[in-house]
């Protein structure tokens, strides 16, 4: 079994997207640079204990020595890490938990909804470079900054959607998909998804109904990110719990139920 | 000089005082992809009941201000699952392997101590789990309770008989000496501190089982004391655990009375942090000059 490791990690670059939402790139000296997308990694902000918790992150983008990490702050642990400054440094423990499968043959839709981008980001990187066919969907309340960059970096197979209609189409995420069926006309396909737990329920059904293979990445809080503490359990489909962190994040659609 | 960090319990030693406490460790599967298992005085598995446990609804954890909330409720795959597939596992972990067990009758506690006698190297008896409806810390307040079940795992096991006992009580010494009495080796305390944290937006509780189990270091001036109320009422070992987060802690601990000490969720926080602590009561020994670890022990109480 491959060893997991704390690693030192200082802030190379700090972007700020939008007033609440950065993309931290880190510099870990001694990381290989394998990941799967879909994995994550556990931060540990400061030497204090407050807050006493890692915050788990997933992998945005990564190569030998760096990782890097779409952050939204949403409260006492993301607000630290955001106001982070160039070469301070943090713990981080992974690559940690089971990414996102690679598709066979199909064609993938990737559905990414708010914050939820940061693991397909990752994997759209992947399918990009191993020249896997892919149509990316990515979804959120209105028109930000975060939309320009999934539109700058992977360009036409990109569709918008926003719930007030300004930018792209005025619709969820889950709105683009059958238009994207549509389209692209009879073949195979498989669902990838992350974002809020309705968007990945509809995701869900409207993979069964087309029977699709779907996986979702699902987000709960957690103490350890290694399946020690139990505390980021979610409901198999088939009996008692699973937990996120090491079980997931990424779950086939049918074993989880949530 | 090298100082000897050897501790005992009655006749079963440990290479030094550190274990890891139940519920933070797993069985040590994958604790072992981080650390060197075999380092450590010994490992305390996660709660094993008779029948597999479900566990409670999420979310489970919630974090406060230097510590955290639990309520997982004591989800595991039961006895049958431990010994066909965890007790192979973990014997090439060169340490003491305890078995922590928990049931809802003292007959389950019976089953249990019986089934595992000799298949582990000590049984910690968890009677002081605050997020289960039926046995866990409504046992360890009842005196009666405390007297049956030890009775009840002192003659179905041979193995050493741990106690591990609730601070949510209002006399833990009267507790403890009720353990030592009924034929127990040690005491290991403190188990999670009863607690609440609310979502004011929500109006609803932060966790799926309303209340949950507070550790770290927010309840370690209280582990700390109790270690040291019981460590003056017994004559047996105990094993101190509360918001342990480095070496400077756990030595604290020994010189409130324990003889060894069980590091809880510093785990979550640091995965090395065990492994930490046994490399600082080296590192403390040599620069004190001690022979023996236990020559600081209760040190405090005896001023």
């Amino acid at each position: 079994m491959k060893r997991i490791n704390d690693f030192r990690a200082i802030l190379e670059s700090k972007r700020q997207i939008e007033p609440d939402i950065f993309l931290i790139e880190f510099l870990l000296p001694d990381f290989d640079g394998s990941a799967d997308p879909g994995q994550f990694m556990m931060l540990k902000s400061v030497s204090t204990y407050d807050p006493f918790l890692r915050r788990p992150y997933s992998i945005f983008d990564c190569g030998k020595g760096r990782i890097t990490i779409l952050l939204k702050v949403v409260g006492f642990g993301s607000r630290i890490i955001a106001g982070m400054r160039k070469e301070q440094e943090l713990n981080m423990l992974g690559p940690l938990g089971n990414g996102f499968p690679f598709p066979s043959g199909e064609h993938s839709i990737l559905i990414a909804g708010g914050i939820g981008l940061a693991p397909l980001w990752f994997l759209a990187k992947e399918l990009k470079s191993r020249k896997k066919p892919f149509s990316m969907i990515y979804g959120e309340k209105t028109v930000s900054g975060v939309s320009n960059e999934v539109e700058k970096t992977f360009g036409e197979i990109v569709h918008i959607a926003t719930e007030d209609g300004s930018k792209g189409y005025k619709t969820t995420a889950i709105g683009i998909v059958p238009s994207i069926f549509d389209e692209m006309g009879e073949r195979q396909y498989a669902l990838y998804a992350c974002g809020p737990k309705a968007m990945l329920k509809e995701t869900i059904s409207l993979a069964e109904e087309r029977a699709v293979p779907v996986y979702v990445s699902l987000e709960e809080r957690m103490a350890c990110g290694i399946g020690v503490c139990l505390g980021c359990s979610v409901k198999s489909s088939n009996k008692g719990y699973l937990t996120v962190c090491k079980d997931g994040p990424v779950f086939k659609g049918q074993d989880v139920e949530f | 000089m090298k100082a000897n960090l050897e501790v005992q319990i009655g006749a079963l030693k440990f290479k030094n005082p550190v274990l890891t406490a139940s519920g933070t460790f797993g069985y040590g599967k994958i604790m072992g992809r981080i650390i060197d298992i075999s380092s450590l005085g010994g490992i305390i598995t996660k709660s094993i009941t008779t029948k597999p446990k479900e566990g409670n609804p999420a979310p489970r954890i919630v974090e406060t201000p230097c510590g955290m909330l639990n309520s997982i409720g004591l989800e595991n795959k039961g006895l049958e699952n431990f010994l066909t597939e965890v007790l192979p596992e973990i014997q090439k972990f060169k340490t003491n392997k305890i078995a922590s067990i928990a049931g809802e009758s003292v007959d389950e506690y019976k089953i249990l101590s019986e089934t595992l006698d000799g298949k582990v190297d000590a049984l910690e008896v968890n009677i002081s789990c605050p997020n289960v409806r039926n046995g866990g810390m409504s046992f360890g307040q009842d005196m009666d309770s405390v007297k049956n079940i030890t009775r009840a795992v002192r003659e179905n096991t041979s193995l050493p008989v741990i106690v591990k006992l609730t601070p949510n009580v209002t006399n833990i010494k009267g507790i403890a000496k009720i353990c030592e009495n009924s034929g127990a080796d040690a005491i290991s305390l403190v188990n999670t501190y009863k607690g609440l944290s609310i979502d004011t937006d929500g109006k609803v509780s932060k966790l799926g089982s309303f209340s949950g189990g507070l550790s770290g270091p927010a309840i370690k001036p209280l582990a700390l004391y109790a270690v040291s109320e019981v460590y003056s009422e017994v004559t047996i070992p105990v094993i101190g655990c509360g918001g342990i987060m480095d070496a400077s802690d756990a030595i604290e601990f020994i010189m409130a009375g324990a003889t060894l000490i069980e590091v809880g969720s510093a785990t979550f926080r640091d995965p090395m942090a065990a492994i930490k602590i046994v490399q600082g009561l080296k590192i403390y020994s040599d620069k004190e000059k001690m022979n023996k670890i236990m020559e600081i022990r209760g040190i405090v109480n005896e001023n």
